[in-house]
């Protein structure tokens, strides 16, 4: 089974796997994963640039036709919008043109794929993946780390770097119990350590779990996290995470032009 | 989200093109726009009498195949055409989301550019009863336009590119307006007979979001700017004086509406850029003699309308609003008229949302009747933002054998409008 990978909610990277067609039950995969190719950005602004080139690129060089692929999976963020658009609207388009499914996959599953074995080797329980959100603040989600692999166990969500663990575990934070059938997740009882951008950014608030505060969520990661939950868990809806609104006003009353 | 709403050309439609509002000497209906006699046979479920009529079969004669993608405002487009025949012209708007605001807010029309472009996509080709591979080039609005929203149509279109191996180009919004009137049926007559743009072609073209003059030389090469708002569209200025006169959004048929029960001559607005060191003269022509201002105009209908408000009168929102519509199309018709005449155009194509209102078009139809002009307004659906503008202008690329932008190309949200297609 072959699967394209994108993902724009930082930097814009894509990836071509092939896995065993075990994988295509949707059920957890743990076989051999081949990466025929793959691609990333080192800036974050160009992702309406680059991704059809790159997919253009790593199809050819692999002899890849796009209709053989199984499934392309997208990242849908959290990220900035704008790049995190440009990639959901290539993979969905990609996808529709060659009668292929597309799913998406929490953007910040791609961090934790990336640090959670040396989570693990450090004896974190907990593992905090947060990256930039721009404007002084991040995106987050909690990983538990289990024996093998982790589970997002709270998030994503944004919010300032020092106010994040409030974001992430809000019931918590207001003292009342979440009256949901399902209870919220108890927020860590330390502050957990930190992998992606957000730790590099805001030293301050966040303690690095290290040589982790430069980890990118890329398409492999993502490819690799998806399977590693089985593709039946990657969802069949490819909108973004925002998490935030579009920051439009309804106009107050106009300012006068007399005095 | 919304539903793509499709209108593909019908009979009817021609019937009641706004080209035949205008005193042109040959309105009749576009032939292309009846079905031929030996059409194919209906497709299948085709949802429109004219994309059964116009389907591939019939299209094969016609000339190429392109599907235009257009996302730079709030409407995303697709439109298919053959050669100079429309196939479907396929919208979906986030108009009624920016209502609240006043205005197009550029997160919540990007936003809804992601969700409405594949269900576009589906709904266009099931209009034109084509599939992808019947398809020949593609073609995207690659700017001038708001760069998150052009950002969706410009990776949309790259990605088909990808994935199909089909030519792209990455076109000039403010060009494609005007390239909507070479379909059948659009306007300019010299279209229909396959032969060259008549010479001498000009285009006035006033949304919201441009107000511009344009000398078209070569549709798929020279296109000159001659004349722009330095502020406010003129749509924008209609949308911020109604919201001053509480008549809602968008502007232009609220205005147009109140303007119907008012006197044009109760309030003397400014015209805009119209002193004589701006004008100049034809042989020694000042700085912003064909270029547009409206900021002043809306200042000033505020300042009577506070000035109502402050005596505790009631607002003469009728007078208002025609006497603020006159303003608008005065000065743009009269620059118009100096632009054409000075510059030897004497075919002009109205373009753009604002063309559907009724006093500016009534203007520049008596204005460009005096100065033996030929005014063309193709209709209103194609007269506002649309995908089949970007095919029309795709096709006049193809034949006229300008090579594919390819896909090293990004939205450009100024793009000037002499780049008609980005360069490979």
């Amino acid at each position: 089974m072959l699967i394209l990978g994108c993902d724009t909610s930082s930097i814009a990277s894509g990836a071509l796997i092939r896995v065993e067609d075990a994988a295509a039950s949707g059920r957890p995969y743990a076989g051999p994963v081949e990466v025929l190719g793959a691609f990333r950005t080192e800036d974050t602004r160009s992702h309406a640039e680059v991704m059809a080139p790159g997919v253009e690129e790593l199809l050819r060089a692999a002899g890849v036709e796009g209709p053989e692929l199984g499934m392309v999976l997208t990242g849908v963020g959290p990220g900035p919008f704008t790049g995190l658009r440009a990639g959901i609207v290539t993979a969905r388009t990609l996808a529709w043109a060659w009668g292929t499914q597309v799913r998406g996959v929490v953007s910040l599953d791609a961090v934790a794929e990336a640090a959670h074995d040396a989570a693990r080797a450090a004896g974190h329980r907990i593992l905090r993946v947060v990256t930039d959100a721009r404007r002084r603040e991040v995106y987050a989600a909690d990983y538990e780390i289990l024996e093998e692999g982790y589970r997002r166990a709270a998030g994503p969500a944004v919010g300032p770097a020092a106010e994040i663990g409030a974001a992430l575990y809000p019931a918590a934070a207001d003292g009342e119990p979440a009256e949901d059938a399902e209870p919220a997740p108890a927020a860590p009882s330390a502050e957990p350590p930190v992998a992606g951008r957000g730790a590099l950014l805001y030293p301050e608030s966040l303690t690095a779990l290290p040589g982790h505060d430069a980890v990118q969520p890329t398409a492999e990661d993502l490819v690799r996290a998806a399977l590693r939950a089985g593709l039946d868990a990657a969802s069949t809806g490819t909108s973004p995470l925002y998490l935030r609104g579009s920051d439009a006003r309804v106009p107050a009353p106009r300012k006068r032009a007399l005095r | 989200m919304n539903q793509p709403e499709t209108t593909a050309p019908r009979p009817a439609d021609a019937a009641s093109a706004p080209v035949e509002a205008v005193p042109a000497p040959d309105a009749a209906p576009a032939p292309d726009a009846v079905p031929a006699p030996d059409a194919a046979p209906a497709a299948t479920a085709a949802p429109t009498e004219a994309a059964q009529a116009d389907a591939a079969p019939a299209a094969s004669r016609r000339g190429p195949i392109v599907l235009g993608i257009e996302s730079s405002c709030d409407e995303t487009g697709i439109g298919i055409v053959a050669g100079s025949t429309l196939l479907t012209n396929t919208v979906s708007s986030s108009m009624e989301e920016h209502e609240r605001f006043g205005g197009v807010i550029p997160e919540i029309a990007s936003r809804a550019h992601l969700e409405a472009m594949i269900p576009a996509l589906d709904a266009a080709l099931a209009d034109a009863g084509l599939t992808l591979d019947d398809v020949d080039a593609l073609a995207v609005t690659s700017g001038p336009g708001l760069a998150g929203a052009l950002m969706v149509g410009v990776s949309a279109a790259k990605a088909l590119a990808v994935a199909t191996g089909k030519p792209l180009y990455a076109v000039n919004h403010l060009v494609a307006h005007v390239g909507v009137g070479l379909l059948a049926g659009g306007g300019l007559p010299e279209a229909e007979s396959g032969g060259a743009l008549p010479e001498g072609l000009g285009a006035l073209l006033v949304s919201g979001g441009h107000t511009e003059i344009l000398k078209v030389a070569d549709i798929a090469g020279s296109v000159r700017l001659l004349g722009a708002t330095l502020d406010d569209a003129a749509g924008e200025a209609y949308d911020k004086v109604a919201r001053l006169l509480g008549l809602g959004y968008p502007g232009g048929p609220a205005i147009d509406r109140a303007a119907a029960e008012g006197d044009p001559e109760a309030f003397r607005f400014p015209r805009g850029l119209t002193a004589g060191k701006y004008m100049g003269s034809a042989e020694a022509p000042g700085s912003h003699r064909y270029d547009f201002s409206f900021s002043g105009l809306k200042t000033a209908v505020a300042r009577v309308v506070e000035g109502c408000e402050a005596r505790g009168e009631e607002v003469p929102a009728a007078d208002v609003a025609a006497s603020f519509q006159e303003a608008v199309a005065d000065v743009i018709t009269a620059k118009a008229m100096l632009a054409c005449t000075e510059n030897g155009i004497d075919t002009l194509l109205l373009g753009g949302g604002v063309a559907a209102n009724s006093r500016l078009r009534a203007l520049t139809a008596e204005r460009c009747e005096r100065h033996g002009i030929r005014l063309v307004v193709p209709r209103l659906s194609l007269c506002t933002d649309n995908g089949a503008m970007v095919a029309a202008l795709g096709a006049r690329l193809v034949a006229a054998r300008v090579p594919p932008t390819g896909l090293g190309f990004t939205a450009d949200p100024s793009l000037p409008v002499t780049t008609v297609s980005v360069p490979a």
